[in-house]
């Protein structure tokens, strides 16, 4: 057996027709690449999901929500118990729960330190007082105190002022006595309305800022004390004290560990946080200033620190061994102080010596349960249920369900890609076979014929086209493989896109904490696969063609038994004189199978492109149709998801939001349920109030920001600070401060059974007090008036105000100084309604309860959010005063948008595709049935029929037919549907039909006729 | 008898009938001969060369070269070593040049290509295709060229019978008569059992023996008259 001469002449046979073994290898080297191409972006893609399992982290965050959030916080005494009744035995359980943690709290005390001093107080101040009532107007009472059970602040007699606005207000009695317990703000000293919040929610049914108020008129301090019901005022007390002295801290080895699921504000003002290396030599501690400032730290000192009580018996042994004396002292170095803003939680940061990860307070975090990507909404509902009332969650999944589901999305895709790149791949090499070999008929049968064997004829096929076939898939699949940073990009991008703010705001999702980079290269058994996947199926499609070719030489044909004979079919009767018309006819008549075929390929091949049109159309009607049905509303929280109570909006958030025109029917909330405790001094003797130092001063608005005092010495703005000094108008001076804290002119203040009245317009009534910098902003000076919206509750006006002094100096310039009720109206404003002649007055508190709105057209949420956004209402990171967060209830609305977007999305990617290859499958077909009838055209003209009468001949004939099947199908299509669009698309299969005609007939029209008709081509 | 014919019958099966080509056919050829098989259009020459040539085995009978059945003889082997073929449309592989294709059949024997070219050019000299011609591709040749190439080619195979089918039924007058002529003269020289399919008269005559397709049956023809 010859093998040189047959491995010499495969070899010529692609050499010797370069530009036809080009163009195949072209043509494979693309097929090639796209389908590796196609297939690493599959597989890059099931790779990032396996990254994202194993990076992403979900939690879930159990979280005590009486009380408000720990900015402004102290530790709730029942938060303890509701620790104690989560079960985290069963919620470890769960399968899908792959770690408990309960939160450990460590409570420190620092020596001498309390929460509230004599100088200032840094958090809210805690009453247990028993008061009665002497006079009483609406909501607000005078009362004289009784009893003070807390903290001996308030003196025997001591005359406030009471503002009750819970509708409790009404049951109060002027004469009889009642025990009343809450928090007070933080703030600064004087005569000033402070807020008595309730220690706990227990009395007041989980509703936040509801009075603990108890009717005791008549009974003894013994039979108080002695009354269950009234037990717990008592326990409060102690609880006051006890919180009094207690201070919370985070624990941690390594800063890293610090902040785990927020970006929790806690700015370093001086020093820094201490690193781990530091953490490795000693105990190291980060404090709030103004205990560093109050303890006489500074940057390097040594703090005493004793922990007071911790709720997990290994933290002192795991956290501090060996380092705290025998009275639980630890000494610590002081590496940096963080700023607290406002009353917002203090925060001790200390290092500790143990492995593990951090313990300590973190806002109400009663624990943290480590879950598995990919949680789902039953799930979620299954650990809702499991926790007590009170208690609530928040899922952190860092973005996991987004992120993956673009990243599913994707690989959906690619997949579809590889395979229809596989199918037309295939079709590719079927085509490549036939054009490649099938060419080569002549010369394989006379091979054969010639005598060489079978395997040698296989040889040669196999080698000519394994060459072409083998060279073009290594090039192509070896540099798909190079284009690794590409398929990188496609998945990095569609992360991305995933993580926009658009995503951020729907049912309480908040953020995304982490976006990876895919980074891998396409791995190499893809373009290995892919490789002799092309090599071996084209190779297999020759070698199959090799077969249909010699198949019937050489075998011999059994004498088959003899049929009926059937009746011989008409011979074609062809008359060619003047006869064009009628061959077109005759030929389209009795064309049988070959004229059907066409006319049904053209029909099959328009449905191909109609069929996906009609289903985008639906989608898009049922997407249509679901906006209009769905009306989505929302709501604003300060956290995570949940309407929270003490939402802070500001004025200019409320214009920002009036001005959105996607949102509508704002309405904002406020129970406002709680009392406002006013204190005196500055009276003759200077015992009335508080005393010296200690009454608070609550903060309504910072913008401007008003401040009620009794008196300089009260305003922590004035503390410290010798530079601060007021310029007076003619006619006021510091007795501005010291005004009796009034409700209105003629409302005497009652004081051990005096009555303290005033008479007359006192020009201090309307007066304020302002910063140099207000002057200059609004262009006033000393003396001016001023003109301030006000409201008594029901109207709003403008009130005409005096500048009667001007403060430099202030730490915070906004402040105006004036006394309560002028402060009390300030805090009415309009809120914004659906159009004119539709506002009501709403409360301006620095807090409310809730606040709603609704979408105008649910079509354009994603615009809404777009705006919200802009406007900066997503500060998803912010622990500052204005957190505000909008969040659309539209979870179900966009998993079904989402859904339908998604098909809508997928269907209008892959149409196109179709339609360009059902255009390439029209050329090719039509190429290929007109190549067949060359002999016909040729014997055509041959007999005297012009090129040009051919040419017309047998275009129209095919014209007719491929026009006939794309109508045909359209037209039952239309029909059958109503849908009447996407032709021009689903006629890309007829374009290419005509195409390929005409190319064909001109490439015939170019041939040599003898040629043909010798079949020498 | 180089080859003989026993009782050979052959019929084509078509959706609608069945024709019986050859019913019976009984004929003899001897080496150093040259015989011309002529007959109507599908009386069922070409069929009857097809048997000769190995390419089908007949229905009934046999078809005996050298008294071995073909039947009894692998094809592949048959084709290769026992017969040559050449063709109306030439059947020149367009890929290769007229030297590589003489030199096709000999390769295939297992002969060294420095010698089969050699012989390849001897062969392609002596059937009348000058040394510029050698190294052209078929396209690029004549009809008559292409079917001198193409006796090259099957003279090459240093077989003993040769069939021809139409040999001249591409060529022109004065081709055709060079090509039988060429054809004669290599039956006498080289000791070849030749026949010659054809329809052509001024052929026919030139043939030494002449059987005529009749009914499926080839009846030898008395060529004193002609």
């Amino acid at each position: 057996m010859a093998w040189n001469m047959i491995v010499r002449n495969s070899i010529h046979s692609v050499t010797r027709s370069p530009m036809k073994s080009f163009l195949f290898f072209i043509l494979i080297l693309v097929l090639t690449m796209a389908l590796t191409l196609g297939t690493a972006l599959s597989v890059l893609c099931g790779m990032m999901l396996d990254q994202c399992d194993r990076l992403y982290v979900t939690s879930a965050v159990l979280e005590y929500t009486g009380g408000r959030y720990p900015e402004r916080a102290v530790v709730d005494p029942d938060a303890a118990r509701y620790r104690a009744e989560i079960d985290f035995g069963a919620l470890g359980s769960l399968d899908y729960v792959r770690d408990v943690n309960r939160e450990k709290t460590v409570v420190l005390a620092f020596p001498g330190l309390n929460r509230t001093t004599t100088e200032g107080l840094e958090c809210e101040n805690a009453v247990v007082l028993s008061v009665r009532v002497l006079e009483k107007k609406e909501n607000f009472f005078t009362v004289s105190v009784v009893r003070d059970l807390y903290s001996a602040a308030f003196g025997e007699g001591k005359v406030l002022s009471l503002y009750v606005s819970d509708p409790e207000y009404e049951t109060v009695e002027t004469g009889h006595t009642y025990l009343i317990t809450g928090y007070s703000n933080g703030g600064a000293y004087g005569v000033v309305p402070v807020n008595v919040m309730p220690v706990s929610n227990r009395l007041s049914e989980g509703k936040y800022g509801t009075l603990c108020m108890s009717d005791v008129t008549g009974m003894s301090d013994a039979e108080c004390e002695a009354s269950p019901e009234l037990r717990y005022f008592f326990d409060a007390a102690e609880s006051y004290r006890v919180i009094n002295t207690s201070w919370y801290a985070r624990i941690a080895p390594d800063p890293s560990y610090l902040e785990p699921f927020s970006q929790r504000d806690y700015a370093i003002s001086k020093g820094h946080l201490y690193t781990k290396e530091e953490a490795a030599e000693k105990i190291c501690c980060v404090l709030p200033e103004h205990i560093g400032l109050r303890m006489g730290y500074t940057i390097g000192d040594t703090a005493e620190i004793r922990i007071a009580s911790y709720s997990c018996d290994d933290i002192a042994d795991s956290y501090w061994k060996g380092l705290s004396d025998a009275e639980g002292t630890v000494r610590a170095c002081v590496t940096g102080f963080t700023t607290s803003t406002g009353n917002e939680m203090p925060l001790i940061y200390l290092s500790s010596t143990g492995k593990d990860g951090p313990a300590g307070f973190v806002g109400y975090s009663l624990g943290t349960l480590l879950l598995k990507n990919g949680l789902t909404q039953e799930q979620e509902k299954e650990i809702r249920g499991m926790l007590p009332t009170g208690v609530s969650v928040s899922f952190y999944d860092q973005g996991y369900a987004q992120i993956t589901e673009a990243i599913r999305n994707l690989l959906e895709n690619a997949v579809v890609v590889s395979v229809a790149g596989a199918v037309i791949s295939v079709a590719m090499l079927v085509l490549f076979a036939y054009l490649f070999i099938g060419k080569q008929k002549d010369s394989l049968e006379t091979m054969y014929m010639m005598g060489t064997p079978r395997k040698g004829v296989r040889v040669y096929v196999l080698l000519g086209s394994g060459i072409l076939l083998t060279l073009a898939s290594l090039i192509g699949a070896a540099a798909a493989l190079f284009m690794s940073d590409l398929m990188n990009a496609l998945i990095t991008g569609a992360m991305r896109n995933a993580t926009s703010v658009l995503n951020l705001y729907s049912s309480g999702s908040l953020g995304v904490v982490q976006v990876l980079s895919s980074t891998e290269p396409i791995p190499f058994h893809v373009g290995l696969s892919v490789f002799l996947f092309m090599t071996l199926t084209g190779i297999l499609f020759c070698l199959g063609n090799m077969r249909i070719i010699l198949g019937g030489i050489g075998k011999q044909k059994p004498e088959r038994k003899r049929k009926k004979a059937k009746r011989p079919r008409k011979a074609n009767m062809l008359s060619i004189s003047g006869a064009s018309r009628k061959y077109v006819i005759l030929s389209f008549l009795r064309g049988g199978a070959r004229t059907w075929l066409s006319v049904l390929i053209c029909a099959l091949m328009a449905l191909f492109v109609l069929i996906p049109s009609y289903a985008v159309r639906q989608y898009e009607k049922e997407e249509e149709q679901l906006a209009k049905n769905t009306k989505i509303s929302g709501f604003f929280t300060n956290y995570s998801g949940k309407t929270r109570y003490g939402l802070v909006l500001p004025s200019q958030m409320t214009d920002t939001l009036a001005e959105c025109e996607y949102l509508t029917n704002f309405h904002f909330n406020q129970s406002g349920h709680y009392a406002v405790l006013s204190t005196g001094s500055g009276y003759e003797g200077g015992d009335m109030g508080l005393g010296k130092g200690e009454n608070l001063l609550g903060n309504l608005e910072r913008r401007p920001r008003i401040v009620y005092t009794l008196g300089m010495d009260y305003v922590s703005e004035f503390q410290g600070k010798t530079d601060a000094s007021v310029r007076w108008a003619p006619g006021f001076d510091d007795s501005f401060f010291e005004l009796p804290f009034l409700v209105n002119d003629h409302i005497a203040g009652y004081r051990g059974g005096d009555l303290w009245y005033f008479y007359g317009e006192d020009p201090r009534l309307m007066g304020i007090v302002v910063s140099e910098t207000f002057l200059e902003r609004y262009g006033t000076h000393l003396g001016d008036t001023v003109e301030i919206l006000s409201s008594d509750g029901e109207n709003l006006a403008t009130e005409t105000y005096t500048i009667v002094g001007t403060v430099s100096g202030l730490s915070n310039e906004e402040y105006i100084y004036t006394r309560l009720e002028n402060a009390l109206k300030f805090l009415w404003l309009p809120s914004y309604g659906a159009g004119p002649g539709e506002q009501t007055l709403v409360r301006f508190r620095n807090t409310y309860d809730s606040g709603y709105f609704e979408l105008r057209d649910t079509k354009e949420i994603k615009e809404a959010k777009a705006w919200l956004e802009e406007k900066g209402f997503s500060r998803v990171h912010t622990a500052g005063f204005y957190r505000l967060y909008p969040i659309f209830e539209d979870a179900e609305y966009v998993d079904s948008a989402e859904k339908l977007e998604k098909n809508i999305r997928y269907l209008k990617n892959i149409i196109p595709t179709i339609a360009g290859f059902i255009l390439v499958a029209g050329f090719a077909s039509a190429y290929l049935l007109m190549n067949r009838r060359r002999m016909e055209i040729a014997i055509l003209r041959s007999i005297g029929e012009k090129g040009s009468r051919v040419f017309l001949m047998f275009f129209s004939e095919q014209f007719i037919l491929a026009f006939a099947g794309s109508l045909l199908s359209i037209g039952a299509f239309t029909l059958f549907t109503g849908f009447s669009a996407g032709y021009v698309l689903s006629l890309g299969f007829f374009a290419g039909y005509v195409l390929g005609c005409v190319f064909s007939l001109l490439r015939m029209a170019g041939s040599n006729l003898l040629d043909v008709l010798c079949d020498k081509e | 008898m180089i080859l003989e014919l026993k009782d050979v019958t052959f019929s084509y099966h078509t959706k609608y009938q069945t024709v019986d080509v050859l019913k019976g056919v009984n004929c003899g050829f001897e080496q150093g001969s040259i015989y011309g098989i002529v007959g109507k259009s599908g009386s069922g020459k070409s069929t009857v060369l097809s048997l000769m040539a190995g390419i089908t085995l007949p229905g009934s009978g046999e078809v005996l070269f050298e008294g071995v059945p073909t039947s009894k003889i692998r094809l592949e082997d048959y084709r290769r070593d026992k017969v040559s073929v050449i063709y109306q449309s030439f059947r020149l592989l367009p890929l290769l040049n007229c030297i590589e294709n003489v030199m096709y059949p000999m390769e295939l024997k297992g002969m060294k290509k420095k010698e089969a070219e050699e012989q390849a050019r001897a062969l392609l000299a002596e059937v009348g295709i000058p040394d510029e011609t050698m190294e052209r591709f078929p396209v690029t040749l004549s009809g008559g060229e292409q079917q001198r190439v193409a006796i090259a080619r099957a003279l090459a195979g240093r077989t003993h019978l040769l069939l021809a089918d139409e040999p001249t039924g591409n060529l022109d007058f004065e081709n055709s008569g060079l090509i039988i002529d060429l054809l004669k003269k290599l039956a006498k020289e080289k000791n070849i059992c030749i026949i010659v399919v054809t329809h052509d008269v001024d052929v026919m005559g030139k043939m030494d023996f002449v059987y005529r397709m009749q009914s499926g049956q080839l009846v030898p023809q008395d060529m004193s008259a002609s």
